[in-house]
């Protein structure tokens, strides 16, 4: 009568994409909160010892981010933005039939 | 045509689209009141955004359903033909049970009202045989108790991965902020669904009416004004923005944080996209209700009010025996006939007005839904500020 089996599948595919969607938009996040690399000397890195961060409202310093992380950080963005347009897909019943 | 039947078809028109208003502005909060209450979108803007979408929404979607009841009342062949007086009276119940509902600013699914108040309307006309028990179990009570506990358990996670990779140890800022940006687009996805699965119920009622009246061919869809109709009454309501439900759901079960925040609205979105997909339909509301909860459990420094929760609980156990209730007054009042239907209309227009006037004693609008919102924007502040620095 209950079709435990669908809803084990609709639990699975939610636990899944969401938090697929989350972790690829965190990634993007962390990756534009990359730091710029402290040097001392000798191209040596200093590292920063500030206490532990867990900051709600926070933004990212834009100055000094390697270029690498940025690119890694859209391209995090971008594949949100894929997963967006999926859902979308889903939607609108003219795309899928 | 008898006078008798244009009447009640007529008022049966006109409650659904209320009923309609009344799922717009009860629903505004699934998809807006998280946004709202981080900042990520000021109130006016979120309810115009979610209006919008779902107009869009009711326009994208308008294959109605088979059945009025969706299989809850035995309709058809040997089961109980369903009568535009029964639909008529299970809308009264439904919309009543919605506002009640919105005084007291709990979300409540708008489809379980409609459902409880046809139930109520069709026992009187036809006795308890007339349910299938069967389905009320599979497809309100079991699923009322799944929604919220899927979405709970998905947003507890989401909202665990959101903070674990967001989480710095060497004291420079984490760019948490930033998810108030995904949050524009994870709440934009809930509306627009809503918009496609909801307003489609009221023109699957009214066309189904229009059949049984016999002023409409059985199997066509419905006509463009009533597509029309629904859609503008959806999106009028969800623009009124439910505030006392919003007020609930992002300041009354938990303080929502950005990542938190859209943790939630993904795991909403995502529910009820599998859920509709993948044949186990569940709750928008319910949905929505537990993501909130979930990801309150799931951020740390934060606390889930539990009296809030058994409140909104309580509230759907007795959503479909009350509304059934009030359906199955009105249904037993609209058996006298055309004297028990105006009655039925004069007493529920009395009850909208002092629904409405009682409302009034503690405002709650756009202004003050969210009592302390996040400080709204400061990812945009700081691209004003690197503009300047460039």
């Amino acid at each position: 009568m209950i079709d435990w089996l669908a809803f084990l599948i609709v639990f699975a595919a939610s636990l899944g994409s969401a938090c697929l969607v989350v972790a690829l938009y965190s990634l993007g996040i962390r990756f534009l909160a990359t730091p710029a690399p402290v040097v001392i000397a000798d191209g040596e890195e200093a590292v920063p010892n500030g206490a532990a961060r867990d900051d709600e409202d926070d933004d990212v310093d834009d100055l000094g981010r390697p270029r690498w992380a940025t690119a890694a950080a859209y391209g995090c963005f971008g594949l949100s933005v894929v997963c967006v347009i999926g859902g979308i897909y889903l939607i609108v019943p003219a795309l899928h039939g | 045509m008898p006078l008798e039947l244009t009447l009640i078809v007529l008022l049966v028109i006109v409650l659904a689209l209320f009923f309609d208003f009344t799922n717009g502005f009860h629903d505004t909060a699934n998809a807006m009141a998280t946004p709202i209450a981080t900042g990520a979108l000021k109130p006016k803007t979120a309810v115009l955004l979610a209006a919008i979408l779902n107009l869009v929404g009711a326009f994208l979607s308008t294959e109605v359903a088979k059945t009025i009841s969706g299989g809850l009342i035995n309709e058809g062949d040997g089961g109980v033909l369903i009568t535009p007086e029964m639909i008529f009276a299970g809308l009264i119940g439904a919309i009543v049970w919605n506002l009640v509902t919105w005084l007291y600013g709990l979300p409540s699914s708008s489809s379980h009202a409609l459902f409880g108040g046809l139930i109520g309307a069709a026992i009187v006309g036809a006795g308890f045989a007339a349910i299938n028990g069967g389905v009320l179990l599979s497809k309100i009570i079991i699923p009322a108790i799944a929604a919220p506990l899927t979405a709970g358990i998905v947003a507890f996670t989401a909202t665990k991965v959101a903070y674990a990779i967001t989480r710095r140890n060497d004291g420079r800022k984490d760019g948490r902020g930033r998810f108030r940006h995904a949050q524009i687009a994870s709440s934009s996805l809930i509306a627009l669904a809503h918009g496609t699965n909801d307003a489609q119920k009221t023109m699957g009622v009214i066309t189904l009416t229009l059949v049984a009246a016999n002023l409409q061919d059985p199997g066509t869809g419905p006509h463009l004004w009533v597509v029309v109709a629904c859609a503008l009454a959806i999106a009028i309501g969800t623009y009124s923005g439910g505030w006392r439900i919003i007020r609930t759901m992002g300041a009354g079960l938990t303080q929502v944080k950005p990542a938190q925040g859209f943790a939630a609205e993904t795991s909403t979105a995502a529910t009820i996209l599998a859920s509709s997909h993948l044949g186990f339909a569940l709750s928008t509301t319910q949905v929505a209700s537990g993501s909130v909860i979930g990801s309150g459990l799931g951020r740390r420094r934060s606390s889930v009010q539990w009296r809030t929760v058994g409140r909104i609980a309580s509230g759907w156990l007795f959503t479909l025996p009350a509304a059934g209730a009030v359906g199955a007054v009105a249904a037993f009042v609209a058996h006298l006939g055309t004297v028990g239907i105006i009655i039925d209309a004069a007493v529920g227009f009395l009850f909208i007005l002092f629904i409405f006037w009682r409302s009034r004693r503690n405002r709650v609008d756009h202004s003050n839904a969210i009592p302390d919102v996040n400080k709204a924007g400061t990812a945009v502040r700081i691209r004003g500020r690197k503009g300047k620095k460039s």
